[in-house]
């Protein structure tokens, strides 16, 4: 499952570990890619990286059986 | 199951470099250059212009750097203005990527005037012709790179550097805060950028996150920071793989060592170890011994062969 989402705010520390918190709940292996960034959604370090700012473009791709559910989950927090 | 690699180049993001990047990275002085222009490479070949320019066109490889050395330049010179104006103009609309002319010979106002007339940007060296060339390759080379992101911790064990993989949450950070403490030298954290280079993988951190480390229970520790410089390096070669796994009762790990896994990086194979990961062992020591095991094995040294010749001459 790919979805393209629109950041609703600048990356932040207290964002990073909602989305790693939340990605860590679900089964399904979820990445997220910014420019020529990847991240395993999962690891806060990871997301961190990623330092985009509000309306960057990222795509978000997640596969697994609970894929729909962590998409919907990940992408709220964005 | 998602590809263990994140591969950005798959999600069809193109790298170009900056002209100016490459200027100073080559240490060039640039002549003809606008601001923010950028240089795609195709190749990392560099091109003499000789018989180019003594109006030979046959086979010019229009996609490599242009190369003037004192030959060319003292050809070109003998040439009427007309005809070289010519000639450079013919090079420059074929869309060269870049000129360059070395041993610091300045170029004149034809050179100018046609890299100006088709935006090609042309820089001067003061460079030996030949080391400039394999300077280019090189640069060009790394630039060309194919890159990949993966999910792991690179630490430089004792000299050989290890990556560790396993899924979130088995301890990769946990087992590279043990071996900083050992010693050893954290490369990269979480997320790490490797880029083939020839036959070898070199490993890096993003920058936004370097030499910082989430610990489960304590948070983000700067290593740098806490243990000093020693105790981490910006980049490393990747030389293999150990898994974290978790322990399964029933299921059999390597109990010989004899045989040795292999995985695939860019092409690149790598050693590869499973490590099962189970309470009360110390996981940095199990490590600096398969650090330990795989480079006798690569000196040519095998334990349970030893002990199978052992066996043997038992009367």
């Amino acid at each position: 499952m790919r979805s393209k989402i629109k950041a609703s705010k600048d990356l932040s520390l207290a964002v990073a570990k909602t989305v790693a918190e939340t990605a860590a709940k679900h089964h399904a292996e979820i990445r997220l890619l910014y420019r020529d960034k990847v991240a395993n959604a999962k690891s806060l370090m990871g997301v961190v990286a990623l330092s985009y700012k509000k309306g960057a473009e990222l795509i978000l791709v997640a596969e697994g059986k609970d894929a729909t559910r962590a998409t919907d989950d990940v992408k709220a927090l964005l | 199951m998602l590809g263990k690699y994140n591969r950005a180049k798959e999600e069809g993001v193109a790298s170009a470099v900056l002209a100016a990047d490459f200027a100073s990275t080559l240490g060039l002085t640039p002549v003809v250059m606008k601001e923010g222009e950028e240089l795609h490479f195709t190749t990392s070949a560099v091109c003499r212009p000789g018989l180019f320019l003594a109006g030979y066109e046959k086979f010019f490889a229009a996609s490599r750097v242009i190369v003037f050395g004192s030959a060319e330049m003292s050809f070109a010179m003998s040439l009427e203005k007309a005809v070289l104006t010519e000639r450079l103009e013919r090079m420059c609309a074929l869309g060269v990527p870049c000129i360059v002319i070395a041993r610091g010979i300045q170029p004149t106002a034809e050179f100018i005037a046609a890299a100006e007339k088709h935006a090609v940007p042309l820089f001067t060296t003061r460079e030996i012709t030949g080391k400039v060339g394999t300077d280019i390759t090189n640069f060009i080379t790394d630039a060309l790179a194919e890159e990949i992101t993966m999910h792991a911790v690179l630490v430089d064990v004792a000299g050989m550097g290890v990556l560790l993989t396993g899924v979130s949450g088995i301890g990769k950070s946990e087992v590279a805060l043990e071996l900083v403490h050992r010693g050893h030298r954290l490369v990269a954290d979480d997320s790490v950028i490797i880029k083939r280079k020839g036959n070898i993988l070199v490993g890096r951190a993003p920058d936004m996150i370097r030499h910082m480390l989430e610990i489960r229970g304590v948070g983000i520790i700067n290593v740098e920071r806490m243990f000093g410089s020693v105790a981490v390096r910006v980049n490393k070669s990747v030389d293999a793989v150990f898994e974290l796994v978790t322990w399964e009762e029933g299921k059999t790990y390597e109990r010989l060592g004899s045989e040795t896994l292999t995985e695939d990086i860019l092409g690149v194979t790598l050693p590869k170890l499973e490590i099962p990961v189970k309470a009360g062992r110390n996981l940095f020591v199990v490590i600096e011994a398969a650090v330990a095991s795989l480079r006798l094995k690569e000196m040519g040294y095998s334990a349970p062969n030893e002990l199978e010749e052992r066996l043997k001459s038992n009367k």
